[in-house]
């Protein structure tokens, strides 16, 4: 299995078993590695793709803009991320993926896919549970964006991130790497920069996390999940048939 | 794009070391009131305690440009017998 592949299919594993063939499979519809300089698109909004691409390292976000240049994240995408495998079906993009750090990414043109999918019947489900998931990390932010407390939110998202991270061997033991300026923070959580750092304050005073120069340590992971009230379905992060 | 930095009041003082690039004061005005919306919003009766909640936004230089502040108490503000009937002192 060639390095590009390893994330997807260690999440993809942590939820079924996918068999040699499988990952085979999945080497071949994907071409080769490419970089994207941090601040640039990977998929512009209203564009048809014609491949779907796979973020082998680095973070990305789902984003809408709006005409007074506000920003809302919709998801932060992590390494083994399909950022948008929904164009292979949706067609036209309803919004952008901006790579938030340099990432390393590689494409699956949507013909190979669309023949995956007829070849490897149980692979396509993986794939479609992956989407699934997308939409319920969706409800997650919606329902914390309209109803959280803004200590919350922030703790809700620490929590998914590292669990994310771990399901793709992405991080330690109750730490990870976390590039993201206090500025995207604050369009992933709908919040003023001031109030995140605020925010970011206040989790480090309650003993919590420890958190700075890009790196998340998390001292007491359940309090943060109490602040958070996580609670992981989600993410479906345990192994059943599919 | 000019630097703001927004610093809070509710009893501790809040520096903002950061800041934040703006278009114009009236940005720095409009941020002003969310930052200060945002956490009034979680404060609940807590806010109470303090009775205040200022955002103060100082330029580059240090120099304060605006301010913007909300108050917490059991009495209604004065203007507030001006303008409702109901609540000025009758005349016997």
């Amino acid at each position: 299995m060639t390095a590009k592949i390893t994330t997807l299919v260690e999440k993809l594993s942590l939820r079924d078993t996918v068999s040699p063939r499988e990952v085979d499979a999945l080497q071949d519809v994907l071409g080769p590695p490419k970089t994207i300089r941090a601040g640039t698109d990977i998929v512009r909004e209203h564009t048809h793709p014609q491949h779907s691409t796979l973020l082998i390292s680095g973070f990305s976000a789902r984003y809408t803009t709006l005409r007074d240049g506000g920003r809302q994240i919709t998801e932060i995408n992590i390494s083994g991320d399909f950022i948008d495998l929904h164009s292979l079906l949706m067609k036209q993009m309803d919004h952008g993926v901006v790579a938030l750090t340099d990432c390393a990414v590689a494409f699956a043109p949507h013909s190979k896919l669309i023949e995956l999918t007829e070849r490897h019947a149980h692979l396509a489900r993986l794939l479609w549970l992956d989407t699934i998931i997308d939409a319920a990390i969706h409800r997650q932010w919606l329902a914390a964006m309209g109803r959280r407390s803004g200590l919350g939110h922030l703790a809700h998202l620490v929590c998914e991130l590292y669990l994310r991270l771990k399901a793709a061997g992405q991080a330690d033991d109750l730490a990870f790497d976390l590039p993201l300026t206090q500025t995207v923070l604050g369009d992933a959580l709908g919040l003023s920069t001031v109030h995140v750092s605020r925010l970011i304050t206040e989790l480090r005073g309650e003993g919590v996390v420890q958190w700075s120069g890009g790196r998340v340590e998390i001292l007491d992971w359940h309090r943060l999940a109490e602040i958070a009230e996580f609670d992981p379905t989600y993410l479906r992060l345990q192994t059943e048939p599919v | 794009m000019p630097r703001y930095y927004f610093h809070t009041e509710n009893g501790d003082w809040i520096r903002d070391e950061q800041g934040e690039e703006l278009r114009d004061l009236d940005a720095a005005r409009e941020e002003a009131v969310t930052v200060l919306g945002e956490i009034l919003r979680y404060r609940g009766a807590a806010f109470w305690t303090t009775g205040a909640f200022s955002v103060i936004v100082t330029d580059a230089e240090g120099q304060v440009v605006v301010a913007v502040k909300a108050a917490a108490s059991d009495t209604a503000p004065e203007t507030w017998a001006v303008a409702n009937p109901d609540e000025r002192p009758r005349a016997r």
